[in-house]
C-alpha cells in the first residue's frame, strides 16, 4: 500500500542501511567471497536466461531479417538509380571507344597510304530508303574535295563522291544499283577482269568475266584501275558464289564486301587521285 | 502488509530483471537499450514514496546484478539512491501524472548512470565520463521518460488491482 509519510529520520536509517548493505555486497562480491552464492544463484537463473536469451534472439534475427528486406530494397532502388543515371555515360564511353578504335584503324591505313593524301570524314547522314544508296560527309569543297573522289574505309572502297557542297558532300556508294566499278579478282594464276555492280538489295555482283578464268570461293576482289575512275588494288571484298554456265558467254560472281555499310560512321576521302575525266574513261571502256 | 501488491511487485522486479538481462539487448531502440527496471523502480517510487522508492530500488538493482552477472550491490547502490531521489517527486503537488513520471523517469535515470559511471571510475575502469554521460545516459534517459507515462500508468493501474481494499481505504489520497 502507499506510505508517502515516512518520517525523516526512519527514512535517512533506511537509506543508510541500504547503502551500506549495497557497499558491503560490493566489497564482498570484489573479493570473491560471494562467488559460491553466485554459483548457486546462476545455476538456477543460467537455464531461464539461456532460453529467454535464445527465443528472443531468434524473434531478433527474424525482425532483423524485416529490417534487413527493407534496407536491401532502399539499397537496391539507390543502385538502380545510380544505373539509370550511369546508362548515359556509359554509351557516351562505348561510342566513344568504338570511335576511337575506328579512328586508330584509319589512322594506321592513312599512313600506309599517305601518298593518296586521305581526307578523314564523318559520315552525318544516310540514305534512309537504302534505294539511292548515298552517304553524306562532313567534308566538301572547303576541304579540298571534289567529285569523282573515292571513300574508302581501311576494310576497302566506300563509294564516290557524287556531289560536292562547302562543307559537306555526297557519296554514292559502290552497293548502289547504278554503281559500276572496274575489278579484278585475285587468287588463281591469272588474273580475272569483269565489272563489279551494286544491286537495289545492297549486293555486289561481278559480271562479265571470262569463262576461261578460274575462280574460287574466297578469292580476293579488287578494283582494276582500268578506265582511270578509282585507283588500283583497293579491296572490294571476297568471291562468295561463283556462276557459270556452258551456253553463256561469261561467268558471274557474288561478291562480299568487306566494308559493313550499315555501320558506316568515319571514312576517309582520297584527295590525292584524280579520276580521269568522263571522255577519256569512255574512251578506255568505264 | 495484508495486500498481495508487494509479492506482485516482487515477481514483476524478478521478470524485469530476467528481461533486461536476456531479451531488450536484441532490440535496441535508435541504437540505445531500454532499461526496464529503471522503469520499475521509477514507477514504484512514485507510488511507494522515498523510502518504498530506495527499497524497491535496492532490490531491483540487486536482481539486475544477480542475473546479470556484475558485482553484486552496483546497480543496487545506485537504484537505492536513484529510487529514493524519485520517490521525493510522489509527495508533491502535480495535478498531471504523465508530465510527473516523464520528468521523474529523465532524472532517475540520469541519476543512475551517473552514479553507476562514478562507482565504476572508483572501481579503475577506465573511460571517458562526459561521452559516457552524452552518449548513453542522456539517449537512455530520454528512452525512460519516452516509455514511463505508459509503464507508470500500467504500473500503478496494477498496483490499484493487487493492493486491499483496506490499503486503499486507509490512504486518503488515493480516494
Amino acid at each position: 500500500m502507499r506510505d508517502l509519510n515516512t518520517r525523516p529520520q526512519a527514512l535517512v536509517i533506511r537509506l543508510a542501511l541500504l547503502i551500506v548493505a549495497a557497499v558491503v555486497l560490493v566489497f564482498l562480491s570484489r573479493q570473491g567471497w560471494l562467488r559460491p552464492v553466485e554459483n548457486a544463484v546462476s545455476f538456477v537463473a543460467a537455464p531461464i536466461q539461456r532460453a529467454l536469451d535464445t527465443s528472443t534472439g531468434a524473434a531478433a534475427y527474424v525482425l532483423g531479417s524485416f529490417q534487413e528486406t527493407r534496407n536491401l530494397r532502399e539499397e537496391n532502388a539507390a543502385l538502380r538509380r545510380t544505373v539509370e543515371e550511369l546508362l548515359p555515360e556509359v554509351a557516351r564511353l562505348r561510342g566513344a571507344e568504338i570511335e576511337n578504335r575506328t579512328l586508330r584503324e584509319h589512322l594506321g591505313y592513312a599512313q600506309a597510304h599517305s601518298d593518296w593524301n586521305p581526307v578523314s570524314a564523318q559520315v552525318i547522314g544516310r540514305d534512309p530508303t537504302h534505294l539511292l544508296d548515298v552517304i553524306i560527309i562532313d567534308r566538301g569543297s572547303s576541304n579540298g574535295l571534289e567529285k569523282g573522289m573515292v571513300v574508302v574505309t581501311h576494310l576497302g572502297v566506300v563509294g564516290k563522291i557524287t556531289k560536292v557542297a562547302s562543307h559537306w558532300s555526297k557519296v554514292q556508294l559502290i552497293t548502289s544499283p547504278s554503281s559500276v566499278v572496274n575489278a579484278v579478282v585475285q587468287g588463281g594464276p591469272r588474273r580475272a577482269f569483269g565489272n563489279v555492280y551494286g544491286s537495289s538489295e545492297g549486293r555486289l555482283q561481278m559480271r562479265y568475266i571470262l569463262q576461261t578464268e578460274e575462280l574460287d570461293v574466297h578469292d580476293l576482289v579488287v578494283t582494276s584501275g582500268l578506265g582511270g575512275g578509282l585507283p588500283k588494288d583497293l579491296v572490294i571484298g571476297r568471291v562468295v558464289e561463283v556462276k557459270q554456265a556452258d551456253y553463256e558467254l561469261y561467268q558471274t560472281a557474288e561478291i562480299e564486301p568487306f566494308v559493313d555499310f550499315s555501320q558506316l560512321e568515319h571514312v576517309m576521302v582520297v584527295a590525292e587521285f584524280v579520276p580521269l575525266p568522263l571522255e577519256e574513261r569512255e574512251f578506255t571502256g568505264q | 502488509m495484508n495486500d498481495v501488491s508487494r509479492p506482485a511487485v516482487f515477481v514483476l522486479m524478478v521478470c524485469t530483471a530476467l528481461v533486461q538481462t536476456s531479451v531488450v539487448w536484441h532490440f535496441p531502440l535508435f541504437g540505445v537499450v531500454w532499461l526496464p527496471m529503471l522503469q520499475v523502480v521509477t514507477f514504484l517510487a512514485l507510488w511507494y514514496g522515498p523510502a518504498g522508492g530506495a527499497g524497491w530500488g535496492f532490490a531491483g538493482g540487486l536482481l539486475v546484478d544477480v542475473f546479470s552477472d556484475a558485482h553484486w550491490g552496483l546497480s543496487a547502490l545506485a537504484l537505492t539512491i536513484a529510487g529514493c531521489l524519485g520517490g521525493f517527486a510522489a509527495s508533491a503537488v502535480q495535478p498531471n501524472r504523465i508530465v510527473l513520471a516523464v520528468v521523474t523517469a529523465f532524472w532517475v535515470a540520469m541519476v543512475y548512470f551517473v552514479l553507476i559511471g562514478a562507482l565504476l571510475m572508483t572501481f579503475e575502469y577506465r573511460f571517458s565520463f562526459g561521452d559516457m554521460l552524452w552518449q548513453t545516459a542522456l539517449p537512455a534517459a530520454l528512452l525512460n521518460a519516452l516509455f514511463a507515462p505508459l509503464v507508470v500508468l500500467a504500473g500503478f493501474r496494477m498496483l490499484e488491482v493487487t493492493s486491499s481494499q483496506t490499503a486503499r481505504r486507509s490512504n486518503p489520497r488515493r480516494r
